[in-house]
Formats: C-alpha cells, sequence, structure tokens
C-alpha cells in the first residue's frame, strides 16, 4: 500500500471531478455531494475516452463518447450492467486527497 | 501504381505490450496495425470520433490533419495522437489500445476500382458501383475510404483526399461495391464524386472498415437512417434478408429526410420484404409541406419517441446518418428509454 497525495479538497470542490496522473495510472477523482471522494479509472473501461470529460449528475457519471452510465458509489455499470470501474483506496487527511494507485487496476469491458 | 506505393519501404512499429508490426511507407498506425490483424481500437477512421488515442514513446510521425476534431485540448497536453491521422516516418514504438473483442471483419487492403455505373436515387444522392479487380470481402454496414485515383499520386495526397462512403450492397466476390453518395455543397470529395464520376471514373478504395455491421445475435432489428446514412443500413437489411434464419428475423426501418423529394428507401427495403418474417418502413420528415406530405412529421428521434415498439429492448438497433441525427437518436435510445448500450451499433464521425 502506497498512499500519494494528489491534490486537496480546496482544490476539488463538492460535485468536481478531475483527473491525475498517479504512479503508473491515470486516475479520476471525484468529490461526490455529500462529501465522499471516489478514486476510479481515468479512462472509460469501454474505449480510449477520458470519464472527465462526461456529465456528472449526483453519483452517477455518464461517459461522453457512447453514453455508457456509471454509479459511482457502487463503481459498476448502470448502463451497461455488465461494465465495471476500478476503484482505489482514498483517504482524506484534513485538506490533503491521498490515494493508492496500486489498490486496483483499470477495467476493460467488450461492448 | 497505388498499391506498389504501399509496398515501397516499411517501417516497424512496437507496441506497449512488445508485440510489433510492419507499417508500409505512408500507411496510417492504425490502418497498418488493422492490415497486421493488430485490432486497435477505432470507429470513424477519418479523425473525427477519438477512438484510436495513442500515445507515442519512440519516433515522429507526420499528420493527415493538423486539428482532427477527435483530440480535446486535455489529449493535446497529454500528448496523445489520433492512429488514423498518424502516418510514421519511420520505426517507432507506441501504446495502442487493443478492443477485447476480437473482429469477424476481414483486413483493409487497397484496391483500384472503376465506376460501371451511376444512378440518380434523388436529386441529391446518387448510387455508384465501382468494380474491383479482386473480391469484394466486408460485412454489411461497413464502409470504404474512397479517393478519386487522379488526386493520390501519393499515399498522403490519398490520405488527405478520400472520403468514408458505406458501401450499400453485400460482400461479394465478383469485386462489386456500391455507395450512395450525397451531393454536399462545398464537400471536395463527395460534390466532386456527386457530380463527375461517371462510367469510367478510376477511383481507390481503402476498405473494409467500422464496427456497426449485422451482429449474429438473432434477435430483431431496428434500422435508423438519415440522409447519406441509408447506405449502411440497406447493407444491413439485405444482410439479414440473407441470412439461413431471415424467415424468423423482422425488420423495422425508419428513414428520415427533410421533404418529399428526399424519399428513396423504399425499394431497397421492400427488397429484402420477401425473405423476412416482416418489414416495415416508416418514413419521417422534418420540412415537408403539409399539402404534399400526408405521413409523420418531425425529426427522427421525436417520432421514435412517440412510435410504440412494444419489444424496442429486445431489438438490436443499428444507427447511421448525420451527426446530429445519431446524436440525438442515441440518446433518447440509451438515456431515456434505457435500451441496453450494448443493443446499439453505431460508428461515431463525430
Amino acid at each position: 500500500m502506497a498512499f500519494e497525495l494528489v491534490t486537496t479538497l480546496d482544490e476539488l470542490w463538492e460535485g468536481d471531478m478531475e483527473s491525475f496522473d498517479v504512479g503508473d495510472k491515470e486516475i479520476l477523482l471525484i468529490h461526490l455531494e455529500g462529501g465522499e471522494v471516489i478514486a476510479t479509472q481515468a479512462i472509460c473501461p469501454h474505449q480510449q475516452f477520458e470519464l472527465v470529460e462526461g456529465e456528472l449528475k449526483n453519483a452517477e457519471l455518464t461517459c461522453k463518447a457512447h453514453l455508457w452510465r456509471f454509479d459511482l458509489n457502487k463503481c459498476a455499470g448502470i448502463n451497461p450492467a455488465h461494465a465495471k470501474l476500478a476503484r482505489y483506496p482514498v483517504r482524506v487527511d484534513g485538506d490533503s486527497i491521498y490515494v493508492d494507485p496500486d489498490g486496483d487496476t483499470p477495467k476493460i469491458a467488450h461492448s | 501504381m497505388v498499391e506498389s506505393a504501399l509496398t515501397a519501404r516499411t517501417a516497424k512499429v512496437v507496441t506497449a505490450d512488445s508485440g510489433q508490426f510492419a507499417c508500409a511507407e505512408g500507411d496510417t498506425l492504425l490502418r497498418a496495425a488493422l492490415r497486421a490483424g493488430v485490432a486497435a481500437t477505432y470507429e470513424c477512421n477519418s479523425g473525427g470520433c477519438g477512438t484510436c488515442k495513442f500515445t507515442p514513446s519512440e519516433g515522429k510521425f507526420e499528420q493527415v490533419q493538423d486539428e482532427p476534431n477527435g483530440l480535446t485540448e486535455r489529449d493535446h497536453r497529454k500528448g496523445r495522437m489520433l492512429a488514423c491521422q498518424s502516418v510514421p516516418t519511420g520505426d517507432c514504438t507506441v501504446s495502442l489500445v487493443l478492443d477485447p473483442e476480437a473482429s469477424r471483419a476481414p483486413t483493409p487492403q487497397v484496391r483500384n476500382g472503376v465506376v460501371v455505373d451511376r444512378r440518380e436515387l434523388t436529386y441529391d444522392l446518387t448510387e455508384l458501383t465501382v468494380q474491383t479487380h479482386r473480391p469484394a470481402p466486408f460485412l454489411p454496414g461497413q464502409f470504404a475510404m474512397v479517393s478519386l485515383a487522379h488526386k493520390a499520386a501519393d499515399p498522403m495526397a490519398r490520405l488527405k483526399a478520400e472520403r468514408a462512403y458505406s458501401m450499400s450492397n453485400l460482400p461479394n466476390s465478383d469485386g462489386i461495391w456500391q455507395f450512395q453518395i450525397k451531393e454536399v455543397p462545398g464537400g471536395a470529395v463527395s460534390g466532386h464524386l456527386a457530380r463527375t464520376a461517371t462510367e469510367g471514373t478510376r477511383l481507390v478504395l481503402d476498405a473494409p472498415y467500422g464496427h456497426a455491421y449485422l451482429k449474429d445475435t438473432g434477435r430483431d432489428i431496428l434500422c435508423i437512417a438519415g440522409g447519406s446514412g441509408l447506405a449502411p443500413m440497406v447493407s444491413v437489411a439485405r444482410g439479414l434478408s440473407e441470412r439461413a434464419d431471415a424467415q424468423e428475423r423482422s425488420l423495422l426501418f425508419f428513414y428520415g429526410g427533410r421533404a418529399v423529394r428526399d424519399l428513396c428507401a423504399e425499394e431497397f427495403v421492400t427488397e429484402a420484404a420477401d425473405r423476412l418474417h416482416d418489414v416495415t418502413l416508416v418514413e419521417v420528415l422534418s420540412e415537408a409541406e403539409p399539402d404534399t406530405w400526408a405521413g409523420l412529421t418531425g425529426f427522427v428521434h421525436e417520432v421514435l419517441e412517440r412510435y410504440e415498439i412494444p419489444d424496442l429492448l429486445r431489438r438490436d438497433i443499428y444507427i447511421a446518418g448525420p451527426p446530429a441525427m445519431t446524436d440525438a437518436v442515441v440518446r433518447l435510445l440509451v438515456l431515456e428509454v434505457q435500451v441496453s448500450a450494448t443493443n446499439v451499433y453505431y460508428d461515431r464521425f463525430f
């Protein structure tokens, strides 16, 4: 387990998301309404699109490219349901957000 | 001439997973991968969709278009490029993303062809029949990159001059390729092809490409076509009607146009009707004068929303048309009706 400092709550407000390079991974951080911070893969498991360019509504993230939709609470697909997202461990310490990039691997889904 | 030019010199492409393949001089990274049987991800092969992004780690690339729509500001910052727009100038090392699903599609090849027939389908839509020496292997719904032979003096000139056109016929061993070319005002290739291609015009085809081809699922089908998206949907309908289980398959075919003078789908859809269990054509016009049209009016997605399709969630859905139409239809189906995103097939050109 190697947590790395990625950003701060001051930079990533509630309802915001941003992608970062952490270790050898591209990771998307989402600060959900209500306060929870989720770390998942930056690239859609379907094809080569940055999820950060999609639409975030509460805990629902819709990829811009083919409208694949994910429930960030579960890091799982809503449509299609078989899709999965990686979930990296997050630790919030004061204002600082730490992520362990070795805690998971990016998922790939067939269409 | 073009075929031999492609085999002159090759660059070695090494991929992040230590695989490697040869790239003929002047070929794009994407096409070289596909020709070598490497299933790199892509959709439009025209710089628009952004599906073929890759990260180069060594080597130099010449770009077909300087500012392709498929790259965002973020991609530029991260040094990503489009494999369909990047021509290696020598050996290179790249990180390509592979499609987890192996494609059944034949590998693309460059062919010289000649126009053998020209038929006006509407005032601005022309069917061209092209003959090549070698067979025409593709899957119903796929497309070809087409250029005028005299504009394809060298590989880069060909890449810059060509446009994607879907085949409307079925694969065959006679080397026959049919396209439907819409006259686009100002469109260099489309306008020129639609106006001037006649019997004897020499073309270069690089084909086949595309993933929105007829699948082997056994489900009934909904085709939604608009404008020049008619061609691939006609091919899908024809392909369905040639299947062994055609007698058990139903086809619902939506065609959207502006006015009565755009209507031309009927001959193709009725052609498939005898062999299928059930065929329905729904024509929708967005700008028809009431005294000229008694049928459905509006945009295709608006009519689709009102149209009762009881088994919609169980159908395979194929879509081809102008980007605005495709986008509106996919949003309706996937986000509102909640059709499974994996039952909807289209190649994004935007």
